[in-house]
């Protein structure tokens, strides 16, 4: 999966202020745009675009923005 | 459960909503002018309508009163049924009277039902069958929610979301056939995501409404595209077969994921929530009158009408309207 790609995605769901900054290492939980309406952009954003349909719970998991990208990889099996 | 049923059919639909319009924008004060954006952007509900001293009961008899007081509809109503999880009393069941406030004969069966955002097509299959059954020659079927009365104006969950309205919707037979099933699922395991009490000795605050909308969104992105999908793959028929999807007005972003799920473009999906809220089991009768009153033709069109929520439970109707008589929405005072 490309990273970019994966970034942008995020970036645009979660409408986040700070894209200059928003990495794969970003903490999802430092993150002000990340609440309740958040996680449901960020799953509904993934199921559209990878057809990979997550769970509150499996997200709640992610730490950091690279182990939400890994979980879409697993999912996708690649 | 899946059941298919061949000669029932929705003959009109009343809906009413209370007069007094509520903003959005009114709960600035309460989260913030940009959290309410951002909640107005997301879950899409701009205003709601709210009752002022009107209980359920009451706006369901002003709902009914349409197709009662028209002879012609009025005649062999032999059920009616009240959907409601925001009765006024627990006893006796409000439908008996009902019955006695529309003027109806006391030959006529009556009954309540406690369902909530998926009753519409639970309670349609309960009046289908008794017309399929030839049990009744007509069934009224009454949805209201006075959500307002039960709803924490400092719950973020819930606030800007529930709403009230009521619905009456007439089932009968016209002479003709056609195809119309259902599909009704439960999962009790979610008993506990969408809660109210009514119990007379707990507090006030067990009787608001919660909602772990996290939990929901969860259950109706897992639950309801594939469930459809799987009634129009049995009933052989594919998304491009449908002319319109009615959703229960849950949360315009969910039930766009929704439709995109199931491949139905947002042009074959109308919506009410804008306006109206999520209103539970009215929702969907609701956006029906919605979408007709803007000038949206229901005849001869083949649609999905799917509800979901508490329980969890959710279920659709797959049908073909004929020509039914939808009154333009009213509002009613108090």
């Amino acid at each position: 999966m490309d990273s970019r790609e994966f970034l942008n995605l995020l970036v645009e769901a979660l409408e986040v202020e700070d894209a200059v900054n928003f990495s794969l290492v970003t903490e999802l939980r430092d993150l002000n745009e990340y609440d309740s309406l958040g996680v449901i952009s960020i799953i509904t954003a993934i199921d559209q675009k990878y057809s990979v349909t997550l769970t509150g719970e499996q997200l709640a998991r992610c730490t950091t923005v690279n182990s939400l990208k890994q979980l879409v990889e697993a999912k996708m099996g690649t | 459960m899946e059941c298919s049923f061949s000669i029932p059919t929705i003959q009109a639909i009343s809906a009413v909503v209370p007069e007094r319009r509520v903003l959005s924008s009114e709960y600035d004060s309460v989260f913030g002018a940009k959290q309410v954006n951002k909640i107005i952007k997301s879950v899409g509900i701009e205003e709601r309508r709210f009752v002022d001293c009107n209980n359920s009961y009451d706006l369901a008899i002003e709902a009914a009163r349409r197709i009662t007081e028209d002879d012609e509809l009025k005649r062999e109503i032999d059920v009616l049924i009240f959907v409601s999880q925001t009765a006024p009393r627990a006893v006796p069941n409000v439908s008996s009277g009902l019955q006695h406030r529309l003027n109806l004969p006391t030959a006529v069966a009556t009954f309540d039902l406690n369902l909530g955002c998926a009753g519409y097509p639970y309670a349609l299959s309960v009046a289908y069958s008794f017309v399929q059954c030839k049990q009744a020659r007509r069934v009224l079927l009454i949805n209201s929610e006075t959500l307002s009365r039960i709803t924490s104006r400092s719950d973020q969950s819930t606030s800007l979301l529930f709403a009230d309205a009521a619905a009456a919707t007439l089932i009968g037979t016209d002479g003709s056939e056609s195809r119309s099933s259902f599909s009704l699922h439960t999962d009790g395991s979610g008993e506990m995501a969408i809660l109210a009490s009514n119990l007379p000795d707990d507090a006030m605050d067990d009787k608001l409404i919660k909602m772990d909308g996290g939990a929901v969104f969860d259950f109706v992105l897992r639950e309801v595209p594939s469930s459809i999908n799987k009634q129009l793959e049995r009933e052989g028929l594919d998304s491009e077969g449908l002319d319109l999807v009615f959703l229960h007005q849950a949360n315009e972003f969910l039930l766009k994921h929704v439709a995109t799920k199931i491949k139905v473009p947002h042009s074959k999906l109308p919506m009410s929530i804008q306006k109206f809220g999520n209103t539970s089991s009215v929702s969907i009768p609701l956006t029906i009158s919605s979408y007709v009153s803007c000038g949206g033709s229901l005849s001869n069109r083949t649609c999905i009408l799917a509800g979901f929520g508490s329980g969890f439970s959710w279920g659709s109707a797959l049908l073909r309207f004929s020509n039914p008589k939808i009154y333009p929405i009213k509002e009613i005072a108090g």
